[in-house]
């Protein structure tokens, strides 16, 4: 499960995959701004078969946050 | 070829990742816009890498349009592709939230002014940005509008006033000739009015539509480019069992074969009347089957309900070879390529291996299971898709039938004694304006005898000949047989007063063979000189299919000027007085001269 959320999180944000953590977010990722956070949840959407609700939207902005949303 | 299913938005995204952008050429796209629709990106990209075009796009401000279209650090003469989508909503907040509260001098105040930021909008592109195409988004009709459900029925509705907006700003961007608007009608009623947006996006970001939506943008905008900038296939391909009609014709013979306006038949009846729809939009037809060739022949003559018919029929392989093979002599008898054929067989087997053989044939399986699409399978295609139809389109099937019977007087005669006998007669005219759809056709198909390949849209033409950059001249041929139609077409550009190139100098391959390219260019280089233009330049680039153009200029008396290092592209110049003198065996009429027989 996770694997698959860093292979969307390293293609959509263009980061080599070993740069994504626990820790990750749009503070300590530069490439996390909000449009990519569009394609990112566009594409968690796809793949996870879900659908991100208006809160879940504005507050996944970190793994943690995401890992929480799709388990 | 094969054909690719359609992709979700992540799975365009990793293919992304793995294409190799080098191999791509690159399509300039610049996105103005009043919307967050950054997202289209990625299927933009994927569907233009899907044509063969690596899309670098450049994106205009935040409404900001008006200013966008003057800014030529975003639309300029490399521009390849304008994308603008005015959103209703940002761009007529007012009919979009507050209908029923406007009058109807109001509510006509919004649409004037809308007009006319459309009107300036374009006119800046058209100076700032001439030779780029122009797609513009329509307004989407409301899912949910002013007066609820009967407001699609009241003569004053909101429905029916963005409708009739609409309407106008289409007949605006008909004035503008590289201009074409996207129906987000089409879009809307391809992705389904529950999926069309996403309103989470719209009030977080500004940005209205779903991904499906954005696909479809993406899919629908690189398809009205396609249009514009490919060429289409010339040749539709046909197994002939359980394609045509229903059935073996050698084991369930003619009554058997089912074939009729009723079911089960009806869904084969369908699709000839489909073929042979395509027929007189001037796509030839042709068959590959293997089956005894008498058997096949029986259906059309004798099948009550053959809708194809044997005059339809271009060229016919049925035999017992591989159908690669026969593929490629279709391909060589109808003198076209190969990539210009598209294949339909209920076969599996059969479109896998020419697909395998054949890489640049576009070939497509028939699932014999549903039947039923069949019809619409094709008239859904783009394949043959053209941007405008010519006279020369409608009358194709025609001309080939005429054409038949020059192939058997050339069989009766020598060579000589049939080039005597065909009493040819070339017109060699300036370019009108009723021509320039036809020359630019001609740009975007001709691949044989076409000594640059340089492919140009009707804007581009129309504008090379606005700005008198140089001038074009046409040929059109004629002989004991009948009319040909245009056959050729030289665009000759001005490098001076004196000097000019021959930008492009190409021949239908119907014309080929006749030694008229000769006849031609002799005439060019008259109206050249007439033209007070000494100095007389040309190039020739070769392709994978204009080998036969290799000595061209050399036999024509050009001196190559270019060293021989790059074996691709090679420079000639015209040398004061050129030995060429047109093929006696045709006469030439340079516009309103009378025809002297020789």
């Amino acid at each position: 499960m996770q694997q698959k959320l860093v292979d969307i999180l390293s293609q959509t944000l263009n980061v080599s995959p070993e740069l994504i953590t626990l820790a990750s977010d749009s503070t300590n990722i530069e490439s996390w701004d909000s449009l990519a956070h569009m394609n990112l949840i566009f594409a968690i959407e796809d793949s996870f078969d879900i659908r991100f609700t208006d809160e879940q939207l504005t507050n996944s902005m970190s793994v943690k946050q995401l890992l929480e949303i799709i388990s | 070829m094969m054909i690719e299913p359609a992709l979700t938005f992540t799975q365009m995204q990793s293919r992304l990742a793995s294409i190799d952008k080098a191999a791509l050429k690159p399509l300039r796209i610049s996105i103005l816009r009043n919307i967050t629709l950054e997202s289209i990106a990625i299927p933009l990209q994927y569907y233009a890498a899907q044509s063969g075009y690596d899309a670098q796009l450049t994106w205009g401000g935040f409404d900001t349009l008006l200013q966008d279209a003057s800014n030529p650090e975003l639309v300029n003469d490399k521009t390849d592709l304008i994308l603008i989508y005015p959103h209703l909503f940002m761009t007529l907040p007012a009919i979009n939230e507050k209908f029923c509260q406007l009058t109807p001098l109001q509510r006509q105040q919004e649409a004037d002014f809308f007009l006319a930021t459309a009107l300036q909008v374009l006119t800046q592109l058209a100076t700032t940005s001439p030779t780029a195409s122009i797609i513009w988004h329509d307004f989407e009709l409301p899912i949910n509008p002013s007066y609820g459900q009967a407001d699609t029925y009241l003569p004053h509705g909101q429905s029916t006033f963005i409708h009739h907006l609409n309407i106008q700003l289409h007949k605006l961007l008909e004035t503008f000739n590289s201009a074409k608007y996207l129906s987000s009608e089409r879009v809307m009623r391809s992705v389904g009015t529950e999926h069309f947006y996403d309103w989470r996006y719209w009030f977080a970001a500004k940005a209205p539509y779903s991904k499906e939506t954005l696909i479809e943008l993406a899919k629908q905008a690189m398809g009205l480019f396609h249009i514009q900038h490919q060429a289409a296939k010339k040749c539709l391909v046909l197994d002939c069992d359980n394609t045509l009609w229903g059935g073996v014709i050698g084991e369930d013979g003619l009554s058997g074969i089912q074939l009729s306006p009723h079911y089960p038949g009806n869904t084969f009846y369908a699709f000839q009347a489909a073929i042979v729809e395509l027929y007189h939009r001037g796509v030839l037809i042709a068959l590959c089957s293997k089956n005894n060739e008498e058997d096949v022949w029986q259906v059309f003559d004798q099948h009550l309900h053959m809708l194809l018919k044997k005059e339809h029929i271009a060229a016919a392989k049925i035999n017992w070879q591989d159908k690669s093979t026969n593929l490629a002599e279709i391909a060589d008898e109808l003198n076209i390529g190969i990539d210009s054929l598209v294949f339909l067989d209920d076969s599996q087997f059969e479109v896998e291996q020419v697909c395998h053989q054949l890489p640049m044939l576009t070939a497509v399986w028939l699932d014999p299971k549903s039947r039923a699409t069949y019809a619409n399978k094709l008239n859904a295609s783009t394949w043959f898709d053209t941007w405008r139809q010519t006279d020369e389109d409608k009358l194709r099937g025609q001309m080939l039938q005429t054409q038949k019977k020059r192939q058997a007087f050339k069989q009766q005669h020598s060579l000589s004694d049939y080039l005597q006998g065909l009493n040819m007669c070339l017109t060699v005219k300036e370019a009108s304006e009723a021509d320039i759809p036809r020359v630019a056709q001609q740009t975007q198909k001709t691949n044989q005898f076409n000594l640059t390949t340089l492919r140009y849209s009707e804007g581009q033409i129309r504008q090379f000949i606005e700005r008198e950059e140089g001038f074009i001249l046409t040929a059109s041929l004629n002989d004991r047989f009948g009319e040909m139609g245009l056959v050729g077409s030289v665009l000759i550009r001005y490098i001076s007063d004196t000097k000019a190139e021959i930008d492009t100098l190409l021949l239908s391959c119907r014309a080929l063979g006749r030694q008229v390219e000769y006849a031609f260019l002799s005439e060019v280089i008259k109206i050249c000189r007439a033209k007070g233009i000494k100095n007389i330049t040309a190039r020739r680039i070769q392709t994978d299919k204009n080998a036969q153009t290799a000595d061209f200029y050399v036999k024509s008396g050009f001196v190559l000027t270019s060293s021989v290092e790059d074996p691709t592209t090679q420079e000639y110049e015209c040398p004061e007085f050129n030995p060429l003198i047109a093929p006696s065996f045709i006469c030439i009429i340079n516009e309103d001269e009378p025809c002297n027989k020789n």
